[in-house]
């Protein structure tokens, strides 16, 4: 991992098109700003974690179909 | 472009079609393509969405690059006030112009003790007119419920 120090209203620029400024910081919360491509997904890690985490429980559907099926039916 | 957490262009109530459109009963199914895959699964893109008669009101949503199956429901099916709000960048990656473009379905996981839940809070928005799809995670996420109870 790159580790880097920043104060506010510094930023750091990935890849030449994703821009992680520092807006504010207070206590133990920092305020940051991402600017991206709007085809490139900007998310809280717990929020992708727990969706990921979702499909792949889901993806396995296919081979249950008559247990849905009877479940559809009552 | 700053992404702003409160801005939201469309809000999308959704409700169960009154008449199925007909492209919905081509049984070779609607092609939809996923330029950022699903969450977790971002390089498989190409995906069909297949009706099944036994499992009404359930569909197939099954991956074209990968052997992999979803089982997935229009929202409406599981919730009655169920509405999601898309950010300005969703709406014009999807090219969406008018909320009679987008249709909205969740992803259904099967459990081990033989229930089904359903994710309300990462739905699939796909235009209806162009097959363009993406898994977002709406403004309004807090508010929903990742493994929302079916059948009850």
């Amino acid at each position: 991992m790159l580790v880097l120090s920043r104060k506010p209203k510094e930023s750091i620029v990935i890849n030449g098109n994703v821009t992680v400024s520092v807006l504010r910081v207070d206590n133990d919360n920092v305020r940051i700003g991402i600017e991206a491509p709007m085809e490139v997904p900007v998310m809280r890690q717990e929020i992708y974690n727990e969706i990921r985490l979702n499909n792949q429980a889901a993806a396995g559907s296919a081979n249950i179909k008559p247990k849905i099926k009877k479940l559809v039916n009552n | 472009m700053p992404h702003n957490d409160c801005q939201a262009m469309l809000t999308i109530e959704h409700t169960i079609p009154e008449s199925v459109s007909p492209s919905a009963e081509r049984p070779e199914g609607i092609p939809l393509h996923f330029d950022g895959g699903l969450l977790g699964f971002e390089a498989n893109k190409q995906f069909e969405l297949i009706s099944d008669e036994e499992l009404k009101p359930f569909q197939w949503l099954k991956g074209m690059d990968a052997d992999q199956s979803f089982l997935v429901i229009p929202p409406a099916f599981v919730v009655g006030n169920y509405s999601v709000e898309i950010s300005d960048d969703d709406v014009a990656l999807l090219g969406i112009q008018s909320t009679e473009d987008a249709q909205v379905i969740c992803i259904a996981t099967y459990h081990a003790n033989e229930t089904v839940t359903i994710n309300l809070k990462g739905p699939i928005i796909f235009n209806q007119q162009t097959g363009q799809a993406r898994q977002i995670v709406p403004l309004n996420a807090a508010e929903l419920s990742l493994c929302h109870p079916m059948g009850n």
